[in-house]
């Protein structure tokens, strides 16, 4: 979203641009998503304007699968060489040639993964009546695999008692540090369309804070309802894990006032994984980290060089912008947000990218920076 | 208009067919039939139509996922002066539009099954009907969009003068300083006005030092005083202090502002950066006023000057439960302005958490025999993303002493306050537990500056009024989650907390993106184009003023006030605020508006390509399909990917509900439709429409269309609307179906007996 935003934007303000996708379709993540909040409207229709915009524009050109291979800095320009991961169509597995573009600016908008759930196999996520946020974001979803309906994973009929545990991963020591930002607005959002869905439903949900900035505040006003119909509860406790129970599951937890020991029992619980940084290295929890000294900031994690670019990053992999050398980040690479802030982010990143592209070419040439298409290697 | 059309076939099975057809019908206005199995390029197209002498050029593509011909694309191509209106159909989309598409298509109805119900008149139709049926409707759909480009009109280009590049930023606090600098580091030229004596806004008043950039843990110095110090020096803005924006005229590009000092400035853009003010809280009757409790604006500001003495503080940043006794106890008079200020109170509550913290820091942190002792007091602490590592510091600190719980009651005494509150505990088991202070520090509500001051100007003014302030609680927040600066008013966007309430970093961001935004808007005006959502659409509306009744209908409907009643009393049209969303075309009853592409004699055109069944054909009824553009018409693609054209609607996709003219629907159901089905945004409070009020306008002209059908013994229940979303595709076939079948209980439609 951050970086299809970026391109448009800075597209219609007259610069030319290269839009790098490395997966088959635009949007990332958004795309799986059921609905924004607090609005709750489907990401497909934002998507399809600003692809709408872009494809339309003569100044965009659009690169699908493809990955960035090199990078090199030359007299103040960036030479990036880009690698089609495309089947080139003639039946050989020969991947295509490598191409080359000179640009003056890159933003970098390469997004968040989902926090690994086999990292907290000790808490018996990997129960079939455990779902993460992520996957039930997609059976909310009307072109998930259930179009749109919440069932059990076991039985497939709906529902009675569910629970959403929050925090799973993040605002813990042992896996992400941070906090995902997103997942207590997610979870709100969930809690609201399946209360709205499914009459019959109890939801609990487990958490530390409810973390709502801005008008996400909303999202809480419109659950008071449910909450005084006694259908939607908020617990602050923290279940250790999920243990079988019949034929749903227990999570037991205590009242951290009283020390009082508790098990309610559900037929699906959803755990808020956590979002950390796609740059982050791939298969190593936080907690298997290198040790790395406390002063440790802005040197390139070893695992980093999945994108050859010359970035800082901190400790979980989130880009620490510079801008001295034109590379810009935008979106959950630099640090958790919602949709309506990496848009902004997006959008604010182009600017800056501008700003550089006026210092480097001149009080005339702002509006007319033309990148220099790239030879083909 | 076009003379000659050519037409390329992609990939259609039955080319031929569709090649005997179009040549049947359209005869010698057809120059060429090109049948294709890529896609051509724009140089291509190009030179075929410099070749052939061709005027316009249609692209029919089929397979999954099929395109509805008659998709206009709007082009960024036109001014050069090449005759080539690449309208019609778009290329087919690059296979990232599909992945979705396909899912979509599993759930979708195949129209080979339909058939009608047993309550229509006519027997049901065998599967040989039905497939000619569908033929037919194949057919008729490239016959709409070969009317469609013929009725085309040439487009000229109405740029607005750009006389000033020049953007105005109405007020000089974090937010305001933040877009000089971004503006003036683009080359832009910059007027900075503020309405107080000095620059800095809330800013000034805040604690020297916050958490506001990378690692996030640590509070870093703002350094304010550079950051004026920069704007001051910097060659390209201009800083006015002490003055207010009396008045605001023009357009994109094009703006005249007048100050309140008197003096006139000319401005291609306006970003509104007039943040908040601090409101107090909404509630605590008893307890205001009372010496021992300040909000926390009030607190920094005695803070900064040392005057505070108490010996031990209370910071309280959750009042909750407390406004909500306050509003039960509220009349239903005093309740809507209580609610409006209580959500303010919750939208600032990110802010007010990181702000107390903060100052409880500031004051844990003041050397041990000046310290007081403070405590922090909170129900959810809002610090989220990377803010985490700065909480969990707080955490750690030895003199900060952290509790969380909800204020159930505040009581002042002699000498200090009381406060009660619940410790949430896990199945019913709350404490309930008490603390005393001599001082207690309350949220601030972040009010949008003056309240009202959102709008700088009085509500006559079209190009100033932002229209949907009232429903976000006085802020100038966007109706969209994915396009936060579309506030309905081209060339003027929010930023920072006039926005929404937020820290500063957000503020700052907040600040380059509203800058983007507005350049993109001035060089739209400048080229003549219209911005998001119909970007590089140069296509603006035409009045035939001799033929203006004056009603000002379009005036009123303009969903983003690019219209305004002159001095003898006709519209005047401003093209660079205009999204050419068409609702003028729509409202005019006097068919005074057109556009090039969107125009009385196109539709009826459109209408009439279609070959009718007969009245006592098996496939009756028969429907009408209007669908917007931007999200109906792309969910009626995705349902009828692989599937063909339902055999019985014909589809029209409009720009948006807004700009459907109430005159073609009373052609087609006088012209043998059996019915008009309408899709488009929802409307109401949680309005999808992109062009704002598209789908509300045109629900408020069903209304009045209704009593003119009755005059022509046409039911009103043949006409209906359909609210979509983009992800509706799964359900639309229904939709459909279920028009269809209340189609069919009343009956055949009356004009077709005639």
């Amino acid at each position: 979203m951050a970086g299809l935003t970026a391109a448009v934007e800075a597209a219609e303000c007259g610069i030319s641009t290269h839009l790098v996708e490395i997966s088959s379709s635009l949007g990332g993540r958004v795309r799986a998503l059921a609905s924004y909040f607090p609005k709750m409207c489907p990401p497909s229709c934002g998507l399809e304007l600003l692809e709408g915009r872009l494809r339309r524009h003569p100044r965009v050109r659009l690169h699908l699968s493809t990955r960035l291979a090199g990078y090199a800095a030359s007299d103040g320009r960036h030479e990036l060489v880009l690698q089609s991961l495309a089947p080139t169509g003639d039946g050989q597995d020969e991947p295509a040639a490598p191409s080359a573009i000179r640009c003056d600016a890159v933003i970098v908008a390469t997004g968040w993964r989902p926090y690994p759930v086999a990292h907290l196999a000790d808490r018996g996520v990997g129960h079939p009546l455990c779902l993460t946020n992520v996957q039930l974001e997609r059976l909310l979803s009307p072109d998930g695999p259930t179009g749109g309906r919440a069932l059990r994973p076991d039985t497939g009929v709906p529902p009675r008692r569910m629970a959403f545990l929050q925090c799973a991963g993040s605002r813990d020591v042992n896996h992400l540090p941070h906090c995902s930002a997103v997942c207590c607005s997610a979870t709100l959002k969930h809690c609201r369309i399946l209360l709205e869905r499914l009459p019959d439903l109890h939801i609990d949900v487990y958490y530390m804070d409810l973390r709502t900035p801005g008008r996400l505040f909303l999202l809480r006003e419109a659950l008071t309802e449910h909450e005084r119909a006694g259908r939607l509860r908020f617990l602050p406790a923290r279940p250790h894990r999920a243990e079988p129970d019949g034929d749903g599951i227990r999570l037991p937890a205590e009242n951290s006032l009283t020390g009082e020991r508790l098990a309610y029992r559900y037929d699906l619980a959803v755990w808020a994984t956590g979002m950390r940084p796609s740059l982050s290295p791939h298969d190593i929890s936080a907690a298997a980290w290198p040790n790395l000294p406390e002063n440790w900031q802005g040197q390139p994690l070893p695992q980093a060089e999945t994108l050859p670019l010359p970035l800082l990053l901190d400790r979980q992999g989130f880009v620490m912008e510079s801008g001295q050398a034109g590379i810009f980040a935008a979106g959950c690479a630099v640090r958790p947000m919602n949709v309506a802030e990496s848009v902004r982010s997006g959008a604010a990143a182009a600017m800056r990218a501008l700003a550089h592209l006026h210092r480097g070419t001149g009080a005339a040439g702002t509006r007319q920076a033309a990148r220099q298409e790239g030879d083909h290697a | 208009m076009p003379d000659r059309l050519g037409i390329f076939l992609l990939s259609c099975p039955d080319a031929e067919e569709l090649s005997a057809c179009l040549a049947a019908r359209w005869g010698t206005r057809l120059g060429t039939i090109r049948r294709l199995s890529a896609p051509p390029s724009d140089e291509e197209m190009a030179e075929h139509c410099r070749r052939h002498g061709l005027d316009a050029l249609l692209l029919v593509s089929d397979g999954p996922p099929s395109l509805p011909p008659g998709y206009a694309a709007p082009t960024w191509r036109a001014p050069d002066g090449t005759r080539l209106p690449l309208h019609g159909c778009p290329l087919p989309p690059l296979p990232t539009g599909t992945a979705l598409d396909r899912q979509h298509a599993a759930h979708c109805r195949r129209s080979e099954l339909y058939a009608p119900p047993d309550a229509s008149p006519a027997p049901a139709p065998t599967l040989e009907q039905t497939r000619e049926a569908a033929r037919q409707a194949r057919h008729d759909c490239l016959h709409m969009a070969v009317a469609r480009l013929l009725a085309q009109q040439s487009v000229t280009l109405q740029s607005a003068p750009s006389r000033s590049l020049r953007l105005l930023i109405l007020g000089g606090g974090w937010t305001g300083l933040a877009a000089a600098r971004a503006a003036a580091d683009c080359g832009l030229s910059v007027l900075l006005v503020e309405k107080s004596d000095a620059l800095g806004g809330a800013a000034r008043f805040l604690p020297q030092e916050l958490p506001c950039a990378a690692p996030w843990d640590e509070a870093v110095p703002l350094r304010l005083d550079e950051r004026i110090r920069a704007v001051l020096d910097h060659p390209s803005v201009e800083v006015v202090c002490g003055v207010r924006l009396a008045a605001l005229t023009g357009q994109p590009g094009d703006f005249l502002a007048t100050l309140s000092d008197g003096s006139r400035h000319a401005c291609g853009s306006v970003l509104l950066a007039t943040g908040w003010q601090p409101s107090g809280t909404p509630v605590l009757p008893e307890p205001a006023g009372h010496p021992a409790v300040l909000t926390a604006w009030e607190f920094i500001r005695q803070f900064r000057t040392g005057r505070i003495t108490a010996s031990h503080i209370l910071f309280l940043t959750d009042t909750l439960a407390l406004e909500q006794q306050a509003l039960e106890r509220a009349t239903e008079a005093e309740r809507p302005a209580l609610q409006r200020r209580l959500r303010q109170l919750g939208a600032s509550h990110a802010v007010n958490s990181l702000g107390m913290l903060s100052l409880a820091r500031a004051v844990a942190e003041r050397s041990p025999e000046l310290r007081p002792a403070s405590t922090l007091l909170f129900r959810h602490m809002t610090l989220p993303g990377l803010l985490e590592r700065y909480y969990r510091k707080a955490q750690a600190h030895p003199a900060l002493r952290l509790a969380r719980g909800e204020a159930l009651a505040v009581t002042t005494e002699d000498a200090g306050v009381r406060v009660r509150f619940r410790q949430p505990g896990l199945g019913g088991g709350d404490g309930i537990a008490e603390l005393t202070a001599d001082l207690l520090v309350l949220p601030e509500r972040m009010a949008p500056a003056g309240e009202d001051a959102m709008l700088p100007l009085s509500d006559g003014d079209q190009v100033a009024r932002l229209p949907d302030c009232g429903r976000f609680d006085g802020y100038a927040a966007s109706n969209f989650i994915c396009f936060p600066y579309e506030i309905r008013r081209t060339g003027i966007a929010a930023a920072g907390c006039a926005r929404e309430p937020q820290p500063l970093e957000s503020c700052e961001e907040d600040a380059q993106g509203a800058v983007l935004t507005l350049l993109r808007d001035m060089r739209a005006a400048a080229h003549g184009v219209a911005p998001h959502p119909r970007s590089g659409d140069g296509d603006c509306p035409r009045f035939d003023l001799a033929r203006c009744t004056r009603c000002n209908r379009c005036v009123e409907e303009c969903p983003f006030g690019a219209l305004e009643v002159d001095a003898e009393g006709l519209p005047r049209h401003y093209p660079g605020r205009c999204r050419r969303c068409g609702a003028c075309f729509g409202a005019c009853p006097e068919r005074v508006v057109s556009l090039a592409g969107h125009n009385m004699r196109m539709g009826q055109d459109m209408l009439d390509a279609v070959s009718l069944p007969p009245p006592d054909a098996s496939l009756r009824p028969l429907a009408l399909v209007l669908a917007c553009e931007n999200d109906a018409l792309p969910a009626l693609r995705t349902a009828q990917a692989g599937q063909g054209a339902h055999p019985a609607v014909r589809i029209m996709g409009v720009r948006c509900l807004g700009s459907v003219n109430m005159q073609w629907l009373v052609d087609a159901l006088t012209g043998h439709y059996d019915g008009v089905l309408l899709l488009g945004c929802a409307d109401g409070e949680d309005a999808q429409c992109h062009f704002g009020t598209g789908s509300a306008l045109c629900r408020q002209r069903l209304c009045n269309l209704a009593d003119t059908l009755r005059e022509r013994g046409l039911d009103a229940r043949r006409v209906r609307l359909e609210p979509t979303a983009r992800d509706d595709a799964a359900v639309l076939p229904e939709r459909i179906d279920n028009f269809l079948e209340s189609l069919a209980a009343l009956g055949p439609n009356p004009f077709t007996r005639d």
